[in-house]
């Protein structure tokens, strides 16, 4: 680096030969402002190429999820009954509020990427709070989701004991929250610590992740609250909960019932039959979807199950926990750079000039929200 | 004009007193440095150190077929020793050998750029290298890995062997390359200098950023399976496994859906570096450099659409074989199309027999027969036969060893000097490389012929028919070990005793060679000089500074920026 100086002394007389670099300023700030990085020119060039590196990252993004996608079709063309047969066991509800959700926070982040390129500093940092509260509460929804699917025994396919005795007190929804609770707790309390000891910055860093993360708790209330009405698969689950002792009846005689099946469908028969007995208590739930539901599984249950004999809906409950649980990963990573967003924008450090970040987290998250539009048909809209 | 060959001896001459390499010292300053050509650095120890290590697990392989029978290795741990040996050169030495290490180093160079455009993703992706090597080097010494490279399910769920670990390493190794390939990307469209339009690279960009497309593209795809792979054996998803309703071909699907687009991120910078070998070390514009860009782009498209020719005798319907087969022979087409560029540059160049000059006509003649024994393997008829033989094996070290591995050596001597700053001893280049190219000749091309004869792939005993294919395959790798060794020699000799290498030492165009050698932290001390990269009267050889250096006029203006008519003044 010292060597242009030597350099430039020979140099001067035939200045108009080269330019000679002088990095001897270089540790010093780039005149675009202090996050410009050395080997950019401009903070344009900078924020064109942190751009274009994300949506890269995107399609890198969507090819990952490509091969579940694959997956899905080959499944589901292979076997039909097993979709048309489980996917009843998903809340249409939950799922929809879900997407509802996600849409709503998909806006609230890009109001914030608008914050922070007019250098609104509050609004911006209301909106990433806001954006963070409905990733948690999706993510409480579907904690409660998973968990009562655990609880009957709905597992992928080779842990998969639906309509077997289930183990007595299993914690699964204490032990799936254990997280959040330490989370929101420790934040709640360090940001009472700075408030106490007049920190100001991390006392509100912390008070907006605890706000952030109550929202799961929020999550496991409109859950817990969606059942009580009468609603689609999930309430009907609860029924067949309640009666899970004669399943296990049921069970052993379905290849029998089975024979019935094309019959026995329209016309109710069969109380312990454990597939038209879901689709009954999905019928009478929602009597609107009850014509739809109908037509498709009465056609493929004649064709299909006296063949594959005790139809283990675990091959389609594998796709969806890896599916869904790929995609609630995501939504953590999600959680996690938005919290870094957070502290940026507490910070103070964007501005006109330099608000990339935040953008780029918007690409993301808006990303992992097209993910689950695409899921949610797919896997809880079956006809 | 005295101060102008001053200022060049300054510019274009030996190392200034500060280059990459000292401008600062300690463990630390290697370990979290920012600077591409210092992680190009790094990455270059850790790929020849792997190469090493499954190069050592090669010719054991080799000496174990020695005789037909068993020698010193059970069959079990023949089939541990051939899936490392493949796994090690497949994803961690091959697929980052050119662009993660040379490239690295070069490409932000040759654009006259300080630095790729995300130097922290760029020592993140390298760290991502150590981590999924870390987990390879543990799938070795915990109940060696023993599926073949290719991880085939349902034996891959059933064995005992380290899968998770391996797959684990696997999806790390997976991530590190995409970060590669983003950040060439982006640094390809963003910083480019004004004045350098995309028909005005060196064609090693464009190989390198075809290169990246792929690594963007299909890794995702390796890493989900890989995934998958793992979460069926921990959980037992019944995706792939038949005993839960899973369709072991899918795997397969999936895997030639990365692996063999990641043939062409093997192959197409090795492409990539011979275009500037054979130009340069020739002096003569590259014929058809059109052609060779957009030849290198067609590759990278075409290979996503040729997968299924890995599974002409795994269940297919005959109508996807035979668009699969189709498919396979349009790749001939661009790859035909370079290989006749670089000999039509060949024709009437002024040809030095420089070390990298050696290896890159080992290239074409080896490349040669490598993509041509390609085709009777993508034709159905032909390829029944010779499925699952050691002609599959012969043809792909042809192209992977006797193309990539060849012209990772060639652009290695050919950029050593600029790496370093030292000339290397050329006879005993020179040495390394003919021994090098006899040596492998003699190891694979028995191979096509006891292949073609019905040996199959990954036997530990064979028929004795076959001993004397196999007993002069053994000879002709331990002729490559030494010709490797040679070459080794030679590069780490230079470092003690070589000379100072100039700026230019080579009479090339491209920009990385208007630098000093070794570059200074921040590549260019001055203004660059963008000239065509392919032109040779641009250059000229300066007798105080020991190398070339850009033809410059005196009355040139400043921040001379595009500079295409070369002027003939001294």
């Amino acid at each position: 680096m010292t060597t242009a100086d030597s350099v430039d002394e020979s140099n001067h007389g035939h200045q108009n030969e080269f330019h000679i670099h002088d990095h001897s300023h270089d540790h010093e700030e780039h005149p675009d402002g202090p996050f410009i990085a050395h080997h950019f020119e401009t903070a344009e060039q900078q924020f064109d190429s942190g751009k274009l590196g994300m949506w890269l990252f995107l399609v890198q993004e969507i090819l990952f999820f490509s091969g579940l996608f694959v997956a899905y079709i080959i499944y589901r063309n292979h076997n039909p009954e097993i979709f048309e047969a489980a996917h009843v066991h998903l809340d249409k509800w939950l799922g929809g509020l879900n997407t509802i959700i996600l849409l709503f926070s998909s806006l609230t982040m890009a109001w914030a990427v608008r914050c922070s390129q007019l250098e609104q500093y509050l609004g911006c940092i209301i909106n990433i709070v806001i954006t963070m509260v409905c990733a948690n509460i999706f993510l409480g929804v579907k904690a409660i989701e998973y968990t009562h699917k655990w609880e009957l025994g709905l597992f992928w396919a080779d842990a998969y004991t639906y309509g077997l005795p289930q183990p007595e007190n299993q914690n699964y929804l204490l032990w799936l929250s254990l997280p959040f609770i330490v989370i929101t707790l420790l934040s709640a309390g360090l940001a009472t610590f700075y408030r106490v000891t007049e920190n100001d910055f991390w006392a509100k860093f912390f008070l907006c992740i605890a706000i952030s993360f109550l929202g799961y708790f929020i999550g496991l209330g409109i859950a817990w609250a969606v059942p009580a009405q009468e609603h689609g698969g999930h309430s009907s689950d609860h029924a067949v909960h309640g009666s899970d002792h004669g399943h296990a009846d049921g069970e052993k005689h379905e290849a029998d019932d089975h024979s019935g099946d094309s019959s026995g469908e329209k016309s109710h028969e069969g109380e312990s039959h454990d597939k038209s007995d879901e689709n009954h208590s999905a019928k009478t739930a929602v009597p609107s979807e009850s014509v739809d539901t109908q037509a498709g599984p009465s056609v493929d249950e004649s064709t299909v199950d006296e063949a594959s004999g005790e139809v283990n809906m675990g091959g389609f409950f594998s796709i969806y926990y890896i599916m869904t649980g790929l995609h609630a990963i995501h939504i953590l990573a999600g959680i996690v750079a938005l919290t870094w967003l957070l502290y940026r924008t507490l910070d103070r450090q964007f501005r006109k000039n330099y608000f990339g970040p935040v953008e780029n987290v918007g690409l993301y998250w808006h990303l992992v929200d097209l993910i689950w539009i695409y899921l949610f048909p797919m896997m809880y809209l079956i006809h | 004009m005295s101060t102008i060959a001053k200022q060049k001896e300054k510019l274009f001459g030996h190392a200034p007193e500060e280059n990459f390499l000292t401008e600062s010292k300690g463990w630390a300053s290697w370990l979290f440095t920012l600077d591409h050509k210092r992680i190009g650095i790094m990455y270059l120890i850790g790929v020849m150190s792997a190469f090493t290590l499954a190069g050592i697990l090669a010719l054991i392989l080799r000496m174990e077929l020695f005789i037909p029978g068993e020698m010193f290795l059970s069959n079990q741990n023949y089939n541990r020793m051939f899936t490392l040996h493949g796994a090690i050169m497949v994803f961690v030495f091959i697929i980052p050998s050119i662009p993660a290490a040379l490239g690295n180093f070069i490409l932000p160079i040759m654009l006259g750029a300080k630095d790729v455009a995300f130097p922290r993703l760029n020592l993140a992706s390298f760290y991502l290298w150590m981590g999924g090597t870390f987990f390879f080097i543990l799938s070795m010494l915990f109940n060696a890995l023993d599926t073949g490279w290719t991880f085939y399910t349902p034996y891959s769920i059933q064995t005992s062997s380290a899968v998770i670990a391996a797959t684990t390493g696997v999806f790390i190794l997976g991530f590190s390359s995409i970060f590669t390939g983003l950040n060439f990307i982006v640094t390809v469209n963003t910083m480019r200098p004004p004045g350098m339009t995309w028909f005005k690279m060196p064609l090693l960009l464009w190989a390198l950023y075809s290169t990246a497309i792929i690594q963007v593209l299909a890794t995702p795809v390796l890493a989900i399976t890989g995934l998958l792979l793992m979460a069926e054996r921990i959980l037992g998803l019944g995706i792939f496994d038949p005993a839960l309703g899973g369709d072991p071909v899918l795997f397969q699907h999936f895997f030639w859906f990365y692996s063999h687009p990641a043939v062409y991120i093997m192959i197409l910078p090795a492409m990539g570096v011979i275009s500037e070998l054979i130009s340069v070390h020739s002096q003569k514009k590259i014929f058809g450099y059109e052609f060779i860009a957009y030849s290198s782009i067609a590759i990278a498209l075409l290979g996503f659409l040729v997968w299924g020719h890995h599974m002409f005798t795994s269940g297919q319907s005959e109508m996807v074989i035979l668009i699969f087969s189709a498919l396979t022979f349009s790749v001939a087409i661009p790859s035909a199309v370079k290989v006749f560029n670089w000999v039509a540059t060949l024709y009437k160049g002024s040809i030095t027999l420089t070390t990298p000059m050696c290896y890159a006509l080992s290239f074409i003649f080896l490349f040669g027969i490598g993509g041509l024994t390609g085709l009777p393997l993508g034709t159905l008829s032909t390829d029944v036969h010779l499925h699952d033989t050691y002609f599959v094996v012969a043809h792909f070290h042809y192209v992977m060893v006797g193309g990539t591995l060849i012209a990772f050596l060639g652009g290695l001597f050919h950029w050593w000097p600029k790496m370093f700053g030292r000339m290397y001893n050329e006879k005993g280049g020179q040495l390394g490389a003919l021994i090098v190219f006899i040596g492998f000749n003699l190891t694979f091309f028995p191979q096509f012929i006891m292949g073609s004869r019905g040996m199959p792939r990954r036997y530990a005993k064979y028929d004795p028919e076959f001993q004397i294919f196999h007993q002069i395959s053994t000879i002709g790798a331990i002729t490559l070990g030494i010709g490797l060794a040679i070459a080794g020699y030679v590069l780490l000799m230079s470092l003690y005793r070589g000379k100072r290498a100039p700026g230019n030492p080579w009479a090339a165009s491209t920009l990385e060679f208007q630098c000093s050698s070794p570059p200074t932290f921040h590549n260019f001390e001055h203004d660059i000089i963008l000239n065509d990269p392919y032109d040779f009267e641009s250059i000229e050889y300066d007798e105080r500074v020991g190398g070339y250096v850009p033809v410059l006029e005196p009355a040139e203006e400043p921040k001379s920026v595009p500079q295409p008519e070369p002027v003939e003044t001294t």
